[in-house]
């Protein structure tokens, strides 16, 4: 008797469940309403939403203010300088989509009246709490052609 | 708000687990149903499932109708599945609480499970990321280690706690779980084993930090009127609340404290009537050794900044000022996200019978508190029990 076979596919495209980025699309059923942050982080800008009608600054940025529940939001820059308020060298268990980084360091740092969390870059072992960095932009590659952007930190000499 | 009981507890071996998401709840089931002899199931009106990610982990939503037909009962008047990550156990409790306590329920049964042990690790260490705010927090690589290794770092130069002083809530918890045949870890460590392990995140090494765990555990809730019926030994539910920090890395202004703690602990012994120094026993949320020291302080156990110098002078062992872990906590036992908040209920249930191995018992416990923390201390949640029912 014949024997009834069905095959599995053993690759498939990067499923969104594991691609941990946003996907920052301006238009169809992948956008986000807060677009203009990742636009703005393109063109090498970290910027972040602010209320028009109760003042407050809110990052990450967002589509309605927590504290008025106002809609219509403004974005403004996140000033250049900031110093670290916490940080950590990560040696084990690292997701392998972080593998090629090495040394990992991840740290929070204090910009203002904001704080940013991103992965740290030309930091070493004598990094230390109060280091002056800056932010930059790091440039996401893939899968295939797509580019996207994620905020970093720079270690300041 | 009538008084709500816990009859019975049950809980299958943690650990890395041959056995899948809907195995462990039918273990647990049984366990929890042996321990109830008298119970005839028809009797179950309501049931709270507990899973923080079984979309993810066991590829299962919708989990309640499943463990219903699996553990053959017929639930009728509430029923759902508790989200709210580690603390999705306690969550459950929770709602099965207030589901008793508010009259519509009579007796209700509490199942949490999570299945995260897999041969590929990678697809499940990345579902941690979800845990806290993923678009954020988790393109950066946030999961819970770089996260706590921060908190330690923080309270290291505020508190000039250390080391040491973290690596000794490791030692003291896997001295517990040696005598909890149901932990994922059965063998005690030192404090150098601690010390020169691998380093995960610095400064925290391997035995500061909780592993990934297959596990499951059950509690049966029921009225005043009707917990007598099944049980001469009935734990009674005092309390609880529930308090929010931040869901973003960034938005915790502070990291060292956890103020919404604090403020859940306070509504908690407001509510039941109590203080800190009522509590006979703990079992708080010791995903990493740093977790601990802060919850002594938050709960009010000890001083602010003083979490390290409370565990050093043994006050948190028994015979201390409160036992703090006796099952051997995350550390010790391991942790299953939807099951961590029910196994501490089962720990203070069998503590107050008298019922767990004579090595970890705490003799004369009459008031026991539970505390879980979901995330990256996002949210805090706390409830509290005693062996008779709360004085009003």
């Amino acid at each position: 008797m014949e024997q009834q076979v069905l095959v599995i596919p053993d690759k498939m495209d990067l499923p969104l469940a594991f691609d941990l980025f946003d996907q920052q699309m301006e238009s169809g059923p992948e956008a986000t309403r807060i677009y203009p942050y990742y636009k703005n982080l393109a063109e090498g800008r970290l910027t972040t939403t602010s209320c028009p009608q109760c003042g407050r600054i809110h990052f990450p940025p967002r589509v309605i203010c927590p504290g008025c529940l106002h809609d219509a939001l403004t974005y403004v820059d996140i000033q250049k300088e900031g110093s670290i308020f916490a940080f950590t060298w990560w040696q084990a268990g690292i997701p392998s989509i972080f593998a090629g980084i090495s040394p990992l360091y991840i740290a929070i740092a204090g910009f203002g009246p904001v704080k940013i969390a991103g992965r740290l870059y030309g930091a070493d072992e004598s990094i230390r709490i109060g280091d002056p960095v800056q932010w930059s932009v790091e440039e996401i590659r893939g899968p295939g052609e797509k580019r996207r952007y994620f905020p970093c930190l720079v270690v300041k000499k | 708000m009538r008084n709500v009981a816990v009859i019975g507890a049950g809980m299958t071996r943690w650990g890395n687990r041959e056995a899948t998401w809907r195995d462990l709840v039918q273990e647990a089931g049984r366990a929890v149903f042996a321990d109830v002899p008298a119970l005839d199931r028809k009797d179950i009106d309501s049931l709270i499932v507990s899973a923080a990610q079984p979309e993810r982990w066991a590829y299962q939503s919708h989990v309640a109708p499943l463990v219903a037909e699996y553990l053959g009962i017929e639930p009728y008047r509430v029923v759902a599945r508790t989200e709210l990550a580690c603390a999705s156990g306690q969550a459950a409790i929770r709602y099965a609480w207030l589901a008793v306590a508010s009259g519509v329920s009579e007796v209700a049964l509490v199942v949490g499970a999570e299945k995260m042990c897999f041969t590929n690790m990678e697809e499940s260490q990345l579902s941690m990321i979800d845990v806290g705010d993923r678009e954020f927090d988790g393109g950066v690589g946030f999961t819970a280690p770089p996260f706590f290794a921060m908190v330690a770092q923080r309270h290291m130069r505020e508190y000039h706690t250390t080391r040491e002083q973290l690596a000794m809530v490791s030692v003291k918890n896997h001295h517990y779980s040696t005598f909890n045949p149901y932990a994922q870890f059965q063998k005690p460590v030192t404090m150098e084993k601690v010390l020169t392990s691998r380093v995960i995140s610095t400064p925290l090494t391997l035995f500061d930090c909780s592993g990934m765990t297959d596990g499951a555990a059950a509690v049966i809730l029921a009225s005043e009127e009707r917990a007598r019926a099944y049980t001469d030994s009935p734990m009674w539910i005092w309390g609880g609340a529930q308090a929010n920090l931040a869901a973003n890395s960034t938005s915790q202004f502070v990291m060292e404290r956890w103020p919404a703690m604090g403020k859940a602990a306070e509504e908690a012994y407001r509510m039941a009537g109590i203080g800190p120094g009522d509590v006979d026993l703990a079992e708080v949320h010791d995903c990493f050794t740093i977790s601990e020291i802060i919850e002594y302080e938050e709960l009010g156990l000890c001083r602010r900044g003083e979490g390290g110098r409370f565990i050093e002078e043994g006050r948190s062992k028994i015979g201390g000022q409160v036992a703090v872990n006796t099952s051997g906590g995350l550390l010790g036992c391991g942790h299953p996200l939807g099951a961590t908040g029910i196994r501490q209920a089962w720990e203070i249930f069998n503590q107050f019978r008298g019922t767990v191995p004579e090595e970890r018992r705490v003799p004369g416990a009459g008031i026991g508190l539970t505390h879980n923390l979901s995330g990256m201390a996002q949210m805090h949640s706390i409830m509290i029990y005693g062996k008779s029912p709360r004085r009003s």
